[in-house]
């Protein structure tokens, strides 16, 4: 497989929603062949990051720039190529598991049908998928909806993968699969890996560098190591929730 | 508002589908399966609808014909130009609205809002190549087939209703060959012309209408809804507006 990992670079990027700041002026630096993973509480713009990155939405201000080029330009030049494995693995319901993964390969005349085939089977076997090429995505479940996801991902040759919440509804048996699958593609592979996600276990088993979005923002670019060693109170109440059913913090409607 | 905003797009999404036309030899595959969905499994509900409409209007313009004396011998030419010119490219647009155009909605506001179009972004595949460019050519190769089909049943229909009816009084030679006087090739290819602008106002909106859905299940379903009432509505402007033209 071939990929050249890339450097990403974020300054300043501000999106806003119907005069709700959804992200508010963040910037950073990802090197090539990282993990950088973005944690925080839902609806604080992880998922909208992501799609920046992955050019499916424009920022309201704000760069992004793929070594050094900005994006759109590096788009249309065709100077790195993106796979983007979404939360819900957005397959085509309509086609099977062998026809989603030969789409890309297929429509961009990339190889030739023999080739297709070999290189679906290598990658099935790759995230353990052996014998659903015919299978329909109706009948996966969720933990092999996210590996097919992954394999037409790995199927580009990307030199970036971007992970929406690549372990959210899956049991931990699975999501631990997962995180390994992501772990040994990335030192393999030296692909940039960019990740959302919730899951602290993910980030610090394989996260390179971690961010955690709070209002929109970040303050401090984290490693698994001084993640676990902060004292910032907000990450620590996220990372470390507390449940208490005697004092609840929600207000008791049944008083 | 919105009404504008979908219209605008239908337009934007004309020029894009002109624009992936190039590809279509790449896409037969899918422009066959849209032909044969559209097309056959849209003929028994043309045919029934069809064969019942030239019947009816048969029956009630004989009735009304029977108390002039040899009028109903003009039967066959208000069938023919009836179905020809007005009926049979409505009522199949109307059929393919409701069958196909509210199907199309449906898939692409769901590949919508699950994020399978998005997927095709990031994939570097063009959605218009691969989901609005086949339809719309099988839009507009089935449904002047639909509606030449269409025709044919509803004259067919118009003609069984002259034959077991006693009191219009007209044997079947007389129908037939007031049918042939009447509908001339201009008046099946204005019909035709219809057709191929109802097809692109069906395949364009529902395409548009379902591409631009967010949310969840419920906007899939305003979604067709709208597709529904906008097109129908089209429709008959749009065939107001030809039938004004072409006279």
């Amino acid at each position: 497989m071939k990929t050249t990992p890339v450097q990403i670079t974020a300054d300043h990027l501000t999106r806003v929603y119907e005069q709700r700041t959804v992200l508010n002026s963040v910037s950073f630096t990802i090197q090539p062949g990282e993990v950088f993973v973005i944690m925080g509480p839902s609806g604080t713009g992880k998922s909208v990051l992501l799609k920046l990155l992955a050019g499916l939405d424009a920022p309201t201000s704000g760069t992004i720039a793929i070594n050094n080029i900005p994006l759109n330009k590096a788009k249309k030049q065709k100077g790195y190529v993106l796979g983007l494995v979404f939360q819900s693995g957005a397959l085509f319901n309509s086609l099977s598991v062998f026809d989603n993964l030969a789409l890309y390969l297929r429509e961009h005349r990339i190889c030739s049908e023999e080739e297709v085939k070999k290189r679906i089977k290598r990658v099935l076997e790759l995230v353990n998928l052996n014998g659903v090429e015919e299978l329909m995505p109706f009948s996966l479940s969720g933990g092999m909806k996210k590996r097919v996801a992954l394999a037409r991902g790995l199927l580009m040759e990307p030199d970036v993968l971007l992970f929406d919440e690549p372990t959210s509804e899956l049991d931990p048996i699975s999501a631990a699969s997962i995180i390994e699958l992501i772990g040994y593609i990335n030192r393999t592979l030296k692909i940039t890996t960019v990740i959302s996600t919730h899951d602290i276990l993910l980030a610090k088993t394989i996260g390179t560098h971690i961010v955690v979005l709070e209002h929109g923002g970040f303050d401090t670019l984290y490693t698994p190591e001084t993640l676990l060693k902060t004292n910032n109170s907000f990450i620590d109440r996220f990372l470390n929730p507390i449940i208490n059913i005697e004092q609840p913090q929600f207000k008791d409607f049944l008083a | 508002m919105k009404v504008i905003q979908d219209w605008r797009y239908a337009f934007i999404l004309l020029g894009q589908t002109l624009n992936e036309l190039c590809y279509l030899s790449t896409q037969w595959q899918r422009y066959i399966r849209h032909c044969c969905n559209m097309g056959y499994q849209t003929l028994p509900i043309v045919a029934i609808l069809s064969l019942s409409m030239g019947g009816i209007l048969a029956l009630q313009t004989g009735f009304s014909l029977s108390s002039f004396p040899g009028a109903q011998s003009y039967l066959g030419g208000i069938v023919g130009l009836a179905m020809c010119r007005e009926l049979g490219p409505l009522m199949t647009a109307f059929l393919l609205t409701g069958r196909v155009g509210s199907a199309i909605t449906a898939e692409l506001g769901s590949m919508s809002v699950y994020q399978v179009i998005d997927a095709l972004h990031t994939m570097n595949l063009s959605p218009v190549r691969l989901l609005v460019m086949p339809r719309v050519m099988a839009g507009l190769t089935m449904m002047p087939l639909l509606t030449m089909f269409s025709n044919a049943l509803g004259w067919i229909g118009g003609w069984y209703v002259v034959h077991v009816t006693p009191f219009i009084a007209l044997s079947d030679e007389i129908y037939w060959r007031n049918l042939k006087m009447f509908v001339k090739w201009d008046s099946v290819s204005n019909g035709l012309f219809k057709a191929e602008v109802f097809a692109l106002i069906i395949t364009l909106m529902s395409c548009s209408i379902g591409l631009r859905t967010h949310g969840g299940p419920r906007e899939i379903g305003s979604s067709v809804t709208s597709t529904l009432v906008q097109t129908m509505v089209a429709i008959l402007v749009s065939d107001y507006v030809i039938t004004q033209w072409l006279m």
